[in-house]
């Protein structure tokens, strides 16, 4: 009866509309940035899909013309690399270097008790220097006498074998991960000499139309099977920050170079899409600021209301700790309705964000969401905390 | 608690002034077992030597003491419990909750350690029986200063310090309270330190102290 009357004297000056206006925009704020999180979490998911050749990497080639059809490819010279070197959003070109010598790969499947070999084919291989690969440490490396040879392959390589060949021939289908623990024969001919490798899918590349291999057994292997053959280079490889600037492009366009449009494409998309979301997170973060500021004066202005009655408690033998609990509990509970609120509200979106990627065709699957939960608790637990403090100081200056 | 000690003690807002009287700048003991009423006019510090034994302002040069305690030593939620068990203060601005009963407003004590009998049988000799029940917000300021003065006494105390406990009542009230206060006083050994404007009538066996 009396813990009842000391509640009561300390939170009798709510004012009901300020409260769930407080209340309902914590809540809005934290579903702002839960579903900032969860944005964050899966844009950045889709985009990062592993490339063995590093994100920001541009092919480019020269024109094929008629003129071409018996010289052969058109190729870079050095001032063309030296220009393309010189541009401000280049920090990096290399040659691809073409193997000249014949090679064929085999596959012999221990695979699910499928013995003998399961296909044979001609192929090509090409070299880019090593710094361009994205792959650490010794698995992308080869010295003369090694019999095995890491190599990137392309994408488009396993996606016609298991979605042309294999199904058509009745042959076993791969995933990309099984492919990995694979190797296969190679074996190399020319300039009179014969010898068989080793083949180790490192990883796969969407970039690439030809085999990846280390660039010391391009050398080496151009040396040995087909020497004094042409150095330069068909097609050179970029690095640069952005893809899409605007400098780049205008230098492609005027020397004619060509490259895969869609990569550009893509940068431009990423480099929007980045934008909007630090847009959004900044807006974010500071609706969730302001709420939260919101949040945390409203039960300071309520004890500031009952500043008469702190004092005069005070003043009759209650501790300031003894008043601080009310408006704590007080606060948490509010908080507990903002947080229910935000759920709440986020579930519902997820639901509705769903449905429309659904109906617009697009199959992205939400899985950020339990990041945005983790955040909205933490968030609580910080803002409980930070309430907790604001009301010690309050209290304990309004008792005096 | 059997002494309370000041040693010295000039409150900052007076200290240009000299200390004339028999406590300002002065070394006085205040014994558990006696009465002191203290006389001054307004303006010179009667409230804030009750909020400075109370532990309610602490702006002062020199040093008070509850036997070996120094004031100053003793934490603000400490002083609390000390004001909730130890020392009974009745403000003279009453510190009433209007929006309460007078009933409420006693009951507010962090502890009492009389019952509702007690309590009612002590109203109905100060004559406000009647408005137990009544908020405290509609009551003359007398019949205020009666419910104000119940919840200083019905609470466990050593020292009860009043701070003009009559200014609002007339002379046969202000006696009728004076008995129970002497009383209840006497019952729990404690010592009493109220002050004064210039009427003393009231106060017989309290040694008279000017401030």
């Amino acid at each position: 009866m009396k813990s009842a009357l000391f509640q009561k004297l300390l939170l009798s000056k709510t004012r009901p509309g300020q409260l769930w206006l407080s209340v309902i925009g914590s809540g809005i704020g934290l579903c702002i940035m839960m579903l900032g999180v969860q944005l964050w979490v899966d844009v950045r998911a889709l985009m990062q899909e592993k490339e063995m050749l590093g994100r920001d990497f541009v092919v480019i080639s020269k024109k094929i013309t008629l003129l071409h059809t018996m010289a052969g490819a058109p190729r870079f010279s050095e001032n063309e690399i030296k220009d393309l070197m010189s541009l401000k959003s280049v920090d990096d070109v290399g040659p691809f270097t073409p193997s000249r010598f014949k090679a064929s790969m085999s596959m012999n499947a221990q695979l699910g008790g499928f013995g003998g070999q399961l296909f044979k084919s001609d192929i090509f291989f090409e070299a880019v220097p090593d710094r361009f690969v994205d792959i650490e440490g010794p698995s992308w490396q080869w010295k003369p006498g090694d019999k095995t040879i890491p190599v990137i392959v392309p994408s488009a390589f396993i996606k016609q074998y298991n979605h042309a060949f294999a199904s058509g021939q009745n042959m076993p289908v791969i995933p990309e991960n099984l492919l990995k623990s694979i190797s296969f024969e190679l074996e190399i001919s020319g300039n009179e000499k014969t010898d068989q490798y080793k083949g180790i899918i490192a990883g796969f590349s969407n970039r690439i139309q030809a085999v990846l291999v280390p660039e010391h057994f391009m050398r080496y292997a151009n040396d040995r099977y087909a020497p004094g053959g042409e150095s330069q280079p068909t097609r050179l490889i970029l690095h640069a920050d952005n893809p899409a600037a605007p400098e780049l492009l205008n230098h492609l366009k005027a020397k004619e170079f060509e490259t895969a449009e869609e990569k550009v494409k893509e940068g431009k998309t990423r480099l929007l899409l980045e934008l909007v979301m630090l847009l959004m997170a900044l807006l974010g973060g500071f609706i969730v600021a302001l709420s939260m500021l919101g949040f945390l004066q409203y039960t300071q202005l309520l004890a500031y209301r009952s500043a008469y009655e702190i004092q005069t408690l005070h003043r009759l033998g209650y501790t300031r700790m003894s008043m601080i609990s009310p408006y704590f509990r007080f606060a948490l509970r509010n908080l507990a309705i903002a947080l229910v609120i935000s759920t709440g509200l986020f579930a519902m979106l997820e639901v509705g964000i769903t449905q429309l990627f659904s109906q617009s065709g697009l199959n992205l699957s939400l899985t950020g969401w339990p990041w945005s939960l983790c955040c909205a608790l933490i968030t609580g637990i910080l803002m409980a905390w930070l309430s907790y403090r604001s009301i010690k100081i309050q209290v304990g200056r309004l008792a005096n | 608690m059997q002494l309370i000690h000041f040693f010295n003690i000039i409150p900052e807002p007076l200290a240009d002034s000299p200390g004339t009287g028999r406590i300002w700048r002065q070394n006085r003991v205040f014994f558990k077992e006696k009465n002191y009423v203290i006389l001054a006019g307004s303006g010179r510090g009667k409230t804030t030597l009750i909020n400075i034994i109370g532990g309610i302002r602490s702006d002062y040069r020199g040093d008070a003491f509850f036997d070996e305690t120094n004031l100053r030593d003793i934490k603000p939620d400490d002083f609390a419990r000390i004001r909730a068990t130890q020392v009974s203060v009745m403000h003279q601005d009453l510190r009433l909750f209007p929006e309460l009963t007078a009933r409420q407003n006693i009951d507010l004590n962090p502890e009492n350690d009389r019952d509702a009998v007690y309590i009612e049988k002590m109203a109905a000799r100060l004559g406000i029986l009647p408005q137990l029940d009544k908020t405290c917000g509609r009551m003359s300021l007398g019949q205020q200063q009666r419910v104000a003065l119940i919840r200083a006494v019905v609470r466990p105390f050593e020292w009860l310090l009043l701070d003009e406990p009559f200014s609002h009542l007339d002379a046969i009230n202000a006696k009728i309270a004076m008995e129970c206060i002497a009383e209840i006083a006497k019952e729990r050994r404690a010592g009493i330190i109220a002050t004064s404007l210039g009427n003393t009538d009231m106060f017989n066996d309290f040694e008279i102290l000017e401030l």
